[in-house]
């Protein structure tokens, strides 16, 4: 078990070093988020300010876009040189390759996020006051399971041609519960001032399982072949 | 398909169908009773309702192909499950246009986000990617994987879809209550939506085995590399 | 329309649908079947 934890995070912090020494991902993916927030901003009456569920539209597509680039990114690192063969003949565990680049994601999922929310924030005076708790646990619990499904598809569409593309179409649909399920919680929160109960937060935590537990067995057959 | 016995027995199987639709269709227009409060809209239920089972039906089909080609790697399951997922996408479009025509005449819009219809959407939308993505991908063995773990996941992704379409909120009919003669005409309408429905699926099939099969020697040449190295088979 | 009307309407694009798959299907394997130099692999 700790053995497994040690890989798990040598291979989390060998990703994030290949961030930290110049590949950028963050950089380019939240200036990408940026770019899209200010799309959607221009065209949904600027000036007029979004209420809270418009923000959280507008991030998810933000995030959802930004997501794929980060996952794409990740993989592309381990087609290189195919340092994968290499990291598959490592007497790691897969499980323990799927963890670490789930983990790797994440980070830069957040990292990106931090730096994307303030500024559609700024931009579009969303209004979060209502619930900014709420607001970050259900977009943070969401994403566990987007990065999920995405790490997954990564893994296998790296090698096409199509990679990009190929990955964002075999994501969004499958991701499409998880944005619905949280757009829907924070409609309850912000439009009918609700708190966000337990209950609402344990369905998306319960796709997160879903997702995690699928994807992780998953991810061994297809690297086991 | 060789012997003229199983070309007979494969025409009469579709002519059996295609008289059960007739049979099915009279008793749809001539015996089964107006619903007092909908009118004859009421009868799309007929089509509507066979068209939505049979749609898990196939996706169920689409992931058990998937599973079996996960684990024996033979093409022989990715050819079931592209067939099956035809059919779902078909049979899921029908389930679309006939919702959207009763929602029309019943509450007057095409289209609103309620939990029924956002589900068949997005049911549809995740068969219509499934489809549309497999002639992207070049190498016959690439394009199964992605496909059979697609199909795993898109499977496993329904009732999520289904719970998350519960918190939107509803106006479909909750249950319509059906008289004994509403009741026959739905499960006659069974019989030959069924017999369409596997027949389509076979046949699907077959085409992907006739094309798989005019194709294989060139495919086999342009095999891609796995992602395990050479002799790593764990 | 009436709703006997759009009831009409919801077949005939039923039928179209599976009748145009169907047809697609049969002309695709007889297609396929005659392709493959006149004798009958099975």
């Amino acid at each position: 078990m700790t053995r497994a934890v040690r890989h798990i995070a040598m291979l989390t912090l060998k990703d994030l070093r290949i961030e930290a020494r110049g590949r950028q991902t963050v950089g380019l993916v939240a200036v990408l988020a940026v770019l899209i927030v200010v799309v959607l901003g221009i065209g949904l009456s600027p000036g007029r300010g979004a209420d809270g569920l418009s923000a959280t539209a507008i991030l998810w597509v933000a995030y959802l876009f930004g997501g794929v680039l980060v996952f794409e990114r990740t993989m592309e690192v381990e087609r290189h040189d195919d340092a994968l063969a290499g990291l598959l003949l490592a007497p790691v565990d897969r499980g323990a390759i799927f963890a670490a680049k789930l983990l790797a994601n994440l980070l830069l999922m957040f990292a990106i996020a931090v730096i994307v929310t303030p500024v559609a924030v700024l931009f579009f005076h969303f209004d979060l006051s209502a619930a900014p708790g709420g607001f970050a646990a259900v977009m943070l619990v969401s994403m566990v399971g987007y990065a999920a499904i995405g790490t997954l598809f990564a893994a296998l569409t790296s090698s096409t041609r199509l990679a990009g593309g190929l990955l964002a179409m075999l994501v969004f649909p499958v991701a499409l519960p998880l944005v619905l399920a949280s757009t829907r919680l924070l409609h309850g929160v912000f439009e009918q001032g609700e708190a966000l109960g337990g209950a609402g937060l344990a369905v998306l935590i319960a796709f997160d399982l879903i997702f995690l537990v699928v994807s992780w067995l998953v991810f061994e057959m297809v690297l086991e072949a | 398909m060789s012997s003229s016995l199983s070309t007979t027995i494969v025409r009469l199987y579709w002519l059996a169908t295609l008289l059960l639709f007739a049979a099915v269709a009279w008793m749809l227009v001539f015996w089964t009773p107006r619903e007092a409060s909908m009118g004859d809209v009421q009868k799309i239920f007929y089509i509507h309702l066979p068209a939505a089972i049979h749609t898990f039906v196939a996706c169920f089909v689409v992931f058990v192909g998937s599973v079996m080609y996960l684990l024996q790697r033979r093409l022989w399951w990715d050819d079931v499950a592209s067939a099956a997922a035809k059919v779902s996408v078909l049979l899921a479009s029908l389930v679309l246009l006939t919702g959207m025509v009763w929602g029309r005449s019943a509450w007057g819009h095409w289209w609103t986000w309620s939990p029924r219809l956002t589900f068949s959407l997005i049911l549809w939308l995740l068969y219509v990617v499934y489809l549309v993505i497999r002639p992207s991908i070049e190498s016959s063995q690439k394009r199964a994987l992605i496909s059979a773990v697609y199909g795993v996941i898109a499977f496993l992704d329904v009732p999520l879809v289904y719970l998350s379409t519960k918190l939107l909120p509803d106006i479909h009919p909750k249950e319509i209550v059906l008289t004994a003669r509403m009741g026959t005409t739905l499960l006659a309408w069974f019989a030959p939506m069924t017999m369409l429905a596997a027949g389509l699926i076979v046949v699907s099939f077959r085409i992907n085995r006739l094309r798989r099969t005019s194709l294989e020697e060139v495919e086999t040449e342009f095999e891609e590399p796995r992602l395990v190295p050479a002799g790593g088979n764990a | 329309m009436t709703p006997t009307q759009y009831a009409i309407f919801a077949y005939v694009i039923s039928f179209l649908l599976l009748g145009g798959f169907a047809l697609w299907s049969w002309l695709e394997h007889r297609r396929l079947t005659r392709g493959r130099s006149g004798s009958n692999p099975s």
